[in-house]
């Protein structure tokens, strides 16, 4: 056990027998060790399960939603954690004076999927060392770069702490800065070519609506996309492009760049790679850095008398 | 199955020249819902409404379109003879077949086959649409009119006059705005004062006016018939209520200041007056000129107060007034002309601006009317005036006609001449533009009489000589460079919107253009009115105006707010937003969209939602837009409405 998970487990026992929660959110055993479960720990007994390694991966902030408990809810946050957090709190969802988060630092998660395709046998436990990841399985322990380990979004992840917490685990690191490599590659090819590669993307679109359900950012009482008016049930390429587009266009401005919603897709759609688009002109158009820090001015929703007519480059006031 | 009737209009030949009116007609009677489809060559006429009306009777109609021009234009006439026939004005939909198709197009066939699928289009609306009632507002019978210079005291009066009660607020200590630092008035050479005095009397005596001088007004929530207004009263240092006016205080006052009403052609006093006649005729301390407040010692104006009015202590107050109707009377300012490097203006003290030459010639002025240049107070003989010193010219911003410069050049020519006989004015002018009554005619006397020499063209270069200025232009009509020696220059600088007007603006969200000049509902038919409701425009707020089209706009927004308050209720549009609460999240990122602050807070069981303020709501749909969740609808517009309209035009 990692000095981190015994501080982890100590705190959220102290939290849950003081009564400063009445549920703890973090991470548990899953069915197998490379893949841990998010947990509800609602006792000192249930936080002595909590787990916290490099298979670690989903990010917390939404379940925030799910849980019912009357009282204030702890929840252990890193950089993603820290952002859904407070888009959950912009948006409303939540209310300060009901969480209590515990900061982590995170230097990435180690995908499962990976780790078993690099080491050839599932992994049992893994290590993170500068560029390198340990992986130990039955037959030993191995050594393997990190980009061939981590998840895809973990590798260009910009905030490995949240900017804020409640408690800390230890010290958080400063944001860096997002870079939009593959929008580059795609804003190359030609229109057809890009509505082609889009349309081989969405045509497999079960509308599963699972990257909704993941999204921090996606959360809304009743969906829009399930009002009949602008999209009935059936799935069709019409329909996909549509649910996509409105779905892409309701985050926009709004993403913490979690990378939750393609995670959760069982077709493997590049769903980021859309909302990388949209990072990337919101920055580049409005100025506004990204992933957006939710109580920052929404680029897309400020009535601003002084709003220059049309937009200007860079976002330069005229 | 809702009973559609569909009326094509020809407009005469503006529709029916390019689109075949009777295709359309023929077209729409075999769309979905429509029973009933005629046309007529003017349906905005008695027998076009009439027929209209006839058709919803005998066709049993429950939803009418009517293709013809745009709904800003008719759409309020088509909806109140649907009404008259005992139809929802909101169960009419226009299609725009004029403006939209057939003004746009020439090819027959291709104009007819748009002009089906815009009636296509709004007939699969109007199928959605939902019959709305107009809410009431109550009217609260006051008006705030803001600032207190000729346009805003006429609109106080005239409104005042009617019997309602008038909140003006000048920001200025003394009521007269600009036209107190005049000297006399074209075209009949009346002097200012002497027009102005008896108004600002008059709005001081008058008992349905309430006075706030020396005070700006900082925020405007509200709408129509019921706007707050917060009004900040700058301190003035001198508790006006002791205060009897005898101005001991000014004379005994040992600092000599520059002074902003003077123009820089005297000095002023660290306290005082602007001028013996102002109303109120109470003075202020300059704080940033007074002795006492700049070292802490001489309080004579304390010492030599017989009513020991002067309160070093005072602070600003703020207070709120109730008000239905706001006028916006804020005038203009000179540009600053320290942009006119090439007239040496600020270098050579003997190049002015043109209200400093009105500080030269007015009799309360400094130099008592006697017109003597600022470096040695010596009569000038030669007066070089340099008309559209900023204006007309995109180079420095200003590409307008600032319009009243003209005429007042011309007076300033007339008036030195009647003061120095002997003297010559010389007039660089780029064209004279003396529209208004007798204003040409007051020209030609300046030129005729006076001897007033117009050149027409712009002036390169001003630099002294031998104690005198050297004018340096083209005669753009010879043709020839020409040199003038000249003892004084005058400089007819553009006039822009007063200081606070982009701050008041925004206070008002009302809308100004690119040079911050308030926005007119509309150029020729709304002039007076903004495109908020109960928010009234006079005067060079809006653009640069002369006293007598001061004056009339003043009274002409007088009458809008009048005839406001003719009513005890208002009746209001119900095209404004609505919450469908079961889908609300609550997120409230509606609310930085509305530019109205329309969006307000409502307490479910378990969470809270948002809810539209009706009265604030001007419809405009932004934060429909922004709704993610699609609990925001616009009446009239809502989804359903727009995206059957959309289906039937691309499905």
């Amino acid at each position: 056990m990692s000095e981190r998970e015994s501080r982890l487990r100590s705190l959220a026992e102290e939290l849950l027998a003081s009564g400063q929660v009445r549920t703890f959110i973090g991470f548990g055993p899953g069915y197998e060790p490379s893949r841990p479960l998010p947990w509800f720990a609602q006792d000192p007994a249930g936080a002595a399960q909590l787990l916290l390694n490099p298979f670690c991966g989903a990010t917390l902030a939404r379940y925030l939603l799910d849980d019912g408990s009357p009282g204030p809810v702890g929840v252990l946050a890193r950089g993603c954690d820290g952002l859904g957090i407070e888009r959950l709190l912009a948006d409303r969802r939540v209310s300060r004076d009901r969480v209590h988060v515990v900061g982590v630092t995170c230097r990435g998660a180690v995908d499962p999927d990976k780790a078993y395709r690099e080491a050839g046998d599932t992994p049992l436990s893994a290590e993170l060392e500068g560029e390198r990841v340990l992986l130990t399985t039955a037959s030993g322990t191995r050594e393997f770069p990190r980009a061939s380990c981590l998840y895809d979004r973990c590798l260009s992840c910009a905030d490995p702490s949240p900017r804020w917490a409640d408690d800390w685990l230890d010290e958080p690191l400063p944001p860096g800065k997002r870079e939009f490599p593959d929008v580059a590659g795609l804003e190359q090819q030609d229109a057809d070519r890009r509505y082609a590669f889009w349309t081989r993307q969405f045509s497999r679109c079960l509308r599963c609506h699972a990257c909704r359900q993941a999204c921090p950012a996606c959360h809304c009482v009743s969906c829009s996309l399930d009002h009949p008016e602008w999209l009935d049930g059936g799935i069709s390429l019409d329909n996909n492009f549509m649910y996509h587009f409105t779905r892409a266009y309701h985050v926009a401005g709004r993403c913490i760049a979690c990378g939750e919603c393609q995670q959760a897709c069982p077709a493997q759609i590049p769903l980021m790679l859309l909302n990388d688009k949209f990072m990337r002109d919101i920055r580049d158009l409005f100025g506004v850095c990204h992933p957006h820090r939710p109580q920052e001015k929404e680029p897309l929703g400020q009535f601003c008398p002084d709003d220059p007519e049309g937009w200007r480059e860079g976002g330069a006031q005229p | 199955m809702p009973r559609t009737g569909v009326f094509v209009c020809w407009c005469g030949i503006n529709i029916a020249k390019t689109v075949d009116v009777e295709g359309v007609a023929a077209a729409s009677r075999s769309l979905p819902g429509v029973v009933h489809a005629e046309t007529y060559k003017y349906f905005c006429s008695e027998p076009g409404q009439n027929l209209i009306k006839e058709a919803i009777w005998e066709k049993r109609l429950d939803r009418v379109v009517i293709a013809t021009c745009s709904p800003s234009m008719h759409q309020a006439t088509f909806r109140e003879a649907a009404q008259a026939a005992g139809l929802n004005p909101y169960l009419v939909q226009i299609a725009n077949i004029r403006e939209q198709c057939s003004w746009v197009h020439s090819n027959r066939e291709e104009a007819t086959g748009k002009a089906v699928a815009l009636v296509t289009a709004m007939v699969a609306k109007v199928r959605r649409d939902e019959p709305l009632q107009a809410f009431t507002l109550p009217v609260n019978r006051r008006v705030l009119v803001i600032g207190g210079g000729i346009a805003g005291m006429q609109a106080a009066l005239d409104i005042a006059d009617a019997g309602y009660p008038v909140v003006l607020v000048e920001r200025e200590p003394n009521l007269g705005g600009r036209m107190a630092q005049l000297s006399e008035t074209f075209p009949t050479l009346d002097c200012a004062s002497c027009i102005l005095t008896p108004k600002t009397a008059e709005v001081a005596r008058h008992p349905l006016i309430e006075l706030l001088a020396y005070s700006e007004v900082r925020e405007v929530s509200g709408y129509v018939g019921a706007f707050t207004a917060t009004i900040a009263r700058k301190p003035a240092y001198v508790d006006w209520d002791k205060c009897i006016g005898c101005m001991l205080c000014q004379e005994k006052c040992p600092r000599k200041t520059p002074s902003d009403f003077q123009r820089g052609m005297g000095p002023g006093k660290a306290i005082g007056v602007n001028f013996p006649q102002a109303v109120p005729n109470r003075p202020v301390i300059h704080r940033e000129h007074c002795t006492y407040f700049q070292t802490g010692k001489c309080q004579v104006c304390a010492r030599i107060c017989p009513v020991d009015a002067v309160d070093f202590n005072q602070a600003e107050t703020t207070q709120e007034k109730q008000v239905g109707a706001i006028v916006v009377a804020t005038g203009y300012e000179v540009v600053a002309p320290d942009q006119f490097g090439e007239y040496g203006y600020g270098k050579y003290p003997d190049v002015i601006d043109s209200l400093a030459f009105e500080r030269l010639n007015s009799s309360s002025g400094p130099t008592d009317g006697v017109i003597r240049r600022p470096s040695d107070g010596a009569v000038p003989k030669e007066v070089v005036f340099i008309q559209c010193a900023g204006s007309r010219d995109p180079d420095k911003g200003k590409p307008y006609c600032s319009k009243i410069c003209c005429m007042y050049t011309a007076k300033h020519a007339m008036l030195y001449r009647h003061k120095v006989p002997d003297g010559q004015a010389y007039i660089f002018y780029m064209d004279i533009r003396a529209g208004g009554k007798r204003y040409e005619e007051f020209v030609q006397r300046a030129v005729e009489n006076d001897g007033a020499l117009y050149l027409r063209g712009r002036v390169a270069r001003v630099y002294p000589e031998d104690g005198r200025l050297v004018v340096k232009g083209v005669d753009t009509l010879s043709g020839q460079n020409v040199e003038v020696f000249a003892d004084l220059v005058v400089l007819a600088t553009a006039a822009v919107p007063s200081g606070g007007a982009p701050g008041l603006a925004q206070a008002l969200k009302v809308g100004t253009d690119e040079h911050g000049f308030f926005n007119e509902a509309h150029p020729k038919l709304r002039p007076v009115e903004t495109l908020t409701r109960g928010i009234f425009l006079a005067g060079s707020a809006l653009a640069p105006k002369d006293i007598s089209e001061s004056v009339a706009q003043a009274s002409g927004a007088a009458a809008k707010v009048l005839a406001l308050f003719s009513r005890e209720e208002l009746l209001a549009d119900p095209l404004v937003a609505t919450v469908n609460e079961s889908h609300c999240s609550g997120c409230f990122w509606c609310r930085p969209t509305c530019p109205y602050q329309a969006i307000e807070e409502k307490a479910l069981r378990d969470r809270q939602v948002a809810t539209v303020n009706a009265g604030l709501c001007q419809g405009c749909g932004a934060c429909a837009a922004a709704c993610r969740n699609g609990a925001m609808k616009l009446r009239g517009f809502t989804d359903e409405q727009l995206l059957a309209e959309v289906n039937a035009l691309c499905l």
